[in-house]
């Protein structure tokens, strides 16, 4: 199925990685437990004093940059992505969004599922939803100025941009795990590898792997299978080929790789040029 | 010959892969291959049968044994392949369709069932509803909005509308028709089951992001808010900063994650 793979060639070229530096910087701090210092505000004074923090939060790092430079920013994001974008990826603490788009982007070239990074999406859900709040408690200020409105759009945008990271990852995983799911949720043979893919899922994917398992289970069985002879009712082995008729990661498949570092010569043991690339 | 009516099966599945479009569910085709597959197995029992009657009773003759037992193993091996392939043959002209289908489901109808079962088709593929002949557009918006009620419910009403006013709208365009009617039964069940995992699975990230929005490009400043146009009216929504009425004819700026889905579902149009 290729229901989350048509995305154009746009995409490609635009990759999200340089201008996600607006976000993590308004990120809270660990300390900053939002919801309760709004809450114990009790007097004008008190709230004033929040809203001041939230937006120095905020902007913590818009507000360093003039509004021209931080469009220009913005600007080398969407355009090639590339300068010191490069430079950050090499960097072993990265942010959140870094690191999220280097996990979507392993999770949309490899054939089989990878790890789930719960942990990661998690926290760019939490940062998300305290940001949101933020975005609202500052819009509805009277003394928020026009140009911190226009740095909030900043905000907003940038947080749109993540949202579509995480989107496209979940999605992509999702594809994943349905294409695969009748191999994921058998329980015939005790298989390493779908072990190890099970435990790659999370908890809510592989209860999705079985429900969806189930389900077209019912649709294959209701449409054809029951008016087939009783012996030929099963997906497993099809007699003729000696191959199964469930879908299973296809490992043969090449992949993209990035060398982090210099490597010895390695010989691969299937490796084959294709005639067009052959050395003359 | 057998497996010729599996061919078409598959011939057709591989014509609606590479023009991407949707066919009508061939019901009598299935029907006769499975028909056939039966007939099959019946072929081989009676073969499994004879084969075992003999067993008791070989021709003292090695040569002959010999001839007998191969012509059997034969018959088997024939009959055995043609099943297996007739039903492989079955199988992917069905994953092909439900592949389509869940492609059409993400993309076109941005995770809305009701929207995609009611999508209008042609002949030669979808169309948008507004291109629809005049009366089945004005069909369409009465439908539409009860299947935003919810699906159940207008179940019944669809179908009178088909018995009924409908015919109007059919007789101007006659190869006009929707999804719905091109799915076996048990490809509307499986959508149905399909979008309730869907549900279940993404009401866990609803509270900060959809995920059935459109994932085709990242996006832009520009698509933080968009002008749009309403094409048909869609009541009240609630958005993130308040509620907006939507009257069809009117113009509004707002943001862009909130009405996706009513762009998607040709409620508003970007201006």
């Amino acid at each position: 199925m290729s229901s989350f793979f048509s995305d154009d060639e746009q995409e490609q070229e635009r990759p999200i990685t340089s201008s996600s530096s607006f976000f993590p910087h308004s990120s809270p701090e660990p300390g900053f437990d939002f919801q309760s210092n709004v809450g114990q505000a009790g007097s004008s004074r008190v709230v004033r004093r929040v809203v001041d923090g939230v937006r120095d939060e905020l902007f913590a790092g818009v507000g360093d940059v003039p509004a021209g430079q931080a469009l220009a920013n913005v600007g080398i994001g969407l355009g090639d992505g590339g300068g010191d974008g490069d430079a950050e990826e090499e960097d072993e603490d990265e942010n959140d969004v870094g690191r999220l788009t280097k996990v979507w982007v392993r999770e949309r070239g490899t054939p089989e599922i990878m790890q789930w990074e719960g942990e990661l999406v998690e926290e760019c859900l939490h940062k998300m939803g305290q940001q949101a709040q933020m975005l609202d408690l500052l819009r509805s200020d009277p003394q928020t100025s026009s140009e911190e409105h226009f740095k909030l759009i900043l905000v907003q945008t940038e947080m749109e941009r993540v949202k579509y990271l995480v989107r496209a990852y979940l999605r992509c995983r999702l594809d994943k795990v349905e294409k695969f799911a009748q191999w994921i949720a058998s329980s015939a043979g005790d298989d390493d590898a779908r072990m190890q893919v099970q435990g790659r899922l999370s908890q809510l994917e592989l209860s999705h792997a079985e429900k969806y398992a189930q389900l077209l289970h019912m649709h294959y069985n209701d449409s054809v299978l029951q008016s087939l002879p009783e012996k030929f009712r099963s997906l497993e082995v099809d007699f003729g080929t000696q191959r199964s008729m469930v879908r299973k990661p296809d490992m043969a498949q090449p992949v993209l790789i990035y060398c982090k570092k210099d490597l010895p010569d390695l010989i691969l043991s299937t490796y084959v040029l294709p005639p067009t690339l052959a050395p003359l | 010959m057998y497996g010729d009516d599996a061919l078409k099966l598959v011939l057709e599945a591989k014509r609606s892969n590479q023009t991407a479009t949707l066919a009508k569910h061939n019901d009598p085709l299935v029907r006769q291959v499975c028909y056939e597959t039966r007939e099959l197995g019946n072929a081989l029992n009676a073969v499994a049968n004879e084969w075992s009657q003999i067993q008791g009773n070989l021709p003292p003759d090695p040569s002959q044994q010999a001839q007998l037992q191969e012509e059997l193993l034969c018959k088997i091996m024939v009959r055995q392949l043609s099943a297996n392939r007739n039903k492989r043959c079955l199988l992917a002209y069905h994953a092909q369709r439900l592949d389509l289908l869940k492609d059409m489901y993400w993309n076109e109808a941005g995770g809305a069932l009701a929207h995609l079962l009611n999508t209008k088709m042609t002949g030669r593929g979808r169309t948008k509803a507004k291109e629809a002949g005049q009366g089945g557009a004005v069909m369409l918006v009465a439908e539409e909005e009860d299947e935003l009620e919810g699906l159940e419910q207008n179940e019944d009403r669809t179908v009178n509308k088909n018995g009924g006013p409908p015919l109007k709208a059919s007789a101007a365009n006659p190869v006009i028709d929707d999804v719905r009617s091109r799915l076996s039964p048990q490809e509307t069940d499986f959508l149905r089951g399909y979008n309730d995992l869907i549900l279940d699975y993404k009401s866990e990230f609803l509270d900060v992001l959809d995920i059935a929005s459109p994932v085709h490009r990242p996006p832009t400043i520009d698509d933080l808010y968009v002008d749009v146009r309403v094409v048909r009216d869609c009541g009240t929504v609630y958005t993130e900063l308040g509620q907006i009425e939507f009257r069809k004819g009117q113009r509004y700026m707002v943001r862009r994650s909130d009405i996706e889905r009513l762009i998607i579902q040709g409620y508003l149009e970007e201006v």
